[in-house]
């Protein structure tokens, strides 16, 4: 293979080192580009310490583009509640290369269990998510305020005459500026919520859409089900409705008189919520993963509240409350029993 | 999630061992980084629990670093990557801790103290905002057709092959977009320094 070799006499010497670093991009496996390199890089004593620091630049800039392509595209939203054309999903490239140097590091058999453990967001490409543990608050065009829950993500879209929010997965919190012409609709797997201008939470369970409002009204749709006609009901403040997605039943529960949503005081209050999915909740959060290996116990429901924030502090207060044993394994794996 | 199954210590004798059996170019460069690893774990695993001071952490953010070092194009025949490690632990345990402080958690009044006393690293992530800041300004001030490129390959991942392909230019162009970018970048914070 015949190449360019950056070496043009006029070039100083942290060009070269950049022209390298880009030939070498372009064909990491050629050998004889390979050899010249190395040739270059043993010309001069300085030359190893300019091609890393290219590398260093080019690993900064990655940083910064992600930024000036997220504040694009805030301002796109902003001026016509279209998106940017290049959505990049904040965390993609680092998961990428968590895979590559698996395959790097030879532990092949384990790249397909890995594939399957990949964060949701990787297959869903959403406009806004977060990872887990992570919370994020977001500020859309027309003034209402998005807040993301741990592992959670939506798909904004905005026009002249409606508000459309898509929550994909998790739980997210809605304080909608108040707008006649555009109704604000959030779907989440078939319920809709409508409203003018209001503030709710709605979160994404295993078997359950759970929507709480804590100010003004909203209207609730439900997906149809065995022929019935497409229920919904209008929430007044302080209640919310658990939609169950197995049977269609819907459940009504009181007493959210406070503004914020437990989460966003970094609470986790549970009514009547099966183990399994107290055990999803939590993994929102740790980036430890949390595993239910008694399988009978799955169903059981619970009542209380868990702070988060501290997983010592939930692990003993689980095996105080429901006597559940935790053991951890390589610091990452967390086993209830 | 996954983390788990990157946090088994990379095992020197699977990867040399597979190394013997295929003499191709890749296990040559697997091989390198794993005598990287060998050699440097101790020192940046130490640094980055100066640094985060947690074990748990220390450790996720040294595969990072190493996950980082694996990207680095001609890695193989880099003879001296320690202060390049370092650096890439450093940035990276910057990063953590400003998305701590960021994020309020559920702390005892001493790790908050800590939080706000003002540490060596203070200063250090002072620099390194500036630092990204000038960065933005340059990316921002780049032609257009340069800025898709550098996303593409930079934010994407794509190859060059596939940047050019994406975008409909030779590749020659893709390359000269982003020597432009480089070149550019490293003068804004040049000019920023004087």
């Amino acid at each position: 293979m015949k190449t360019n070799i950056p070496q043009n006499i006029n070039n100083t010497a942290h060009e070269q080192a950049q022209e390298w670093f880009i030939k070498l991009q372009a064909e990491p496996d050629n050998q004889p580009l390979l050899d010249q390199f190395k040739q270059w890089l043993e010309q001069e004593k300085e030359h190893e310490a300019l091609y890393l620091e290219t590398c260093l630049l080019w690993q900064d800039m990655g940083t910064a583009t992600e930024k000036v392509v997220s504040s694009a595209k805030e301002d796109a939203t902003k001026t016509q509640g279209s998106h940017c054309k290049l959505e990049t999903p904040k965390h993609v490239p680092k998961w990428f290369s968590k895979q590559r140097v698996l395959s790097a590091l030879s532990v092949t058999t384990l790249v397909a269990l890995v594939v399957a453990l990949l964060p949701p967001h990787l297959w869903y490409s959403p406009d806004y998510f977060t990872t887990v543990g992570e919370q994020q608050t977001i500020r859309l065009a027309d003034g209402s305020t998005l807040h993301l829950n741990s592992q959670s993500a939506v798909n904004v879209n905005y026009s002249d005459s409606f508000r459309s929010i898509e929550l994909l997965y998790g739980e997210a919190f809605f304080e909608v500026a108040k707008s006649k012409t555009q109704p604000f609709r959030v779907s989440s797997q078939g319920v809709i919520a409508t409203a003018v201008g209001t503030a709710f939470n709605v979160r994404q369970l295993e078997h359950e859409v759970q929507t709480t409002l804590t100010e003004g009204k909203l209207k609730v749709d439900f997906p149809r089900h065995n022929q019935e006609k497409i229920a919904s009901l209008t929430l007044e403040a302080g209640q919310g409705v658990s939609f169950s997605k197995d049977t269609g039943s819907l459940s009504l529960t009181k007493n959210h008189e406070l503004y914020l949503p437990d989460w966003k005081r970094h609470l986790l209050r549970l009514d009547d919520v099966p183990l399994s999915d107290v055990v999803a909740l939590l993994n929102r959060h740790y980036s430890q993963k949390l595993v239910l290996l008694d399988i009978d116990r799955r169903a059981e429901k619970i009542t209380g509240v868990i702070p988060l924030g501290d997983l010592d502090l939930t692990l003993k207060m689980l095996n105080k409350s429901l006597h559940l044993e935790a053991n951890t394994l390589f610091h990452r794996l967390v086993l209830l029993r | 999630m996954s983390s788990i199954f990157l946090d088994s210590p990379v095992n020197k004798e699977d990867v040399l061992h597979k190394a013997d059996i295929s003499d191709s170019r890749q296990s040559q460069k697997e091989q390198v980084i794993a005598r990287m690893y060998q050699e440097h774990r101790q020192n940046i695993l130490s640094h980055l629990l100066s640094m985060v001071k947690n074990r748990d952490i220390a450790e996720d953010l040294l595969q990072d670093t190493f996950v980082r070092l694996s990207n680095i194009p001609g890695i193989e025949v880099i003879r001296q990557p320690k202060s390049f490690l370092m650096k890439v632990a450093t940035n990276l345990a910057l990063d953590h801790l400003r998305q701590q402080q960021k994020k309020p958690v559920f702390e005892t009044d001493e790790a908050l103290e800590e939080l706000i006393s003002p540490e060596p690293e203070h200063l250090e992530e002072v620099i390194k905002t500036r630092h990204l800041e000038q960065l933005q300004w340059a990316i921002s001030q780049l032609p257009e057709r340069a800025k898709e490129a550098l996303v593409l390959a930079r934010l994407q991942e794509m190859t060059l092959k596939e940047v050019a392909k994406e975008m409909d230019v030779s590749q020659t162009m893709v390359e000269k977009h982003l020597k432009n970018a480089l070149q550019k970048c490293r003068s804004a914070l040049i000019t920023d320094l004087n």
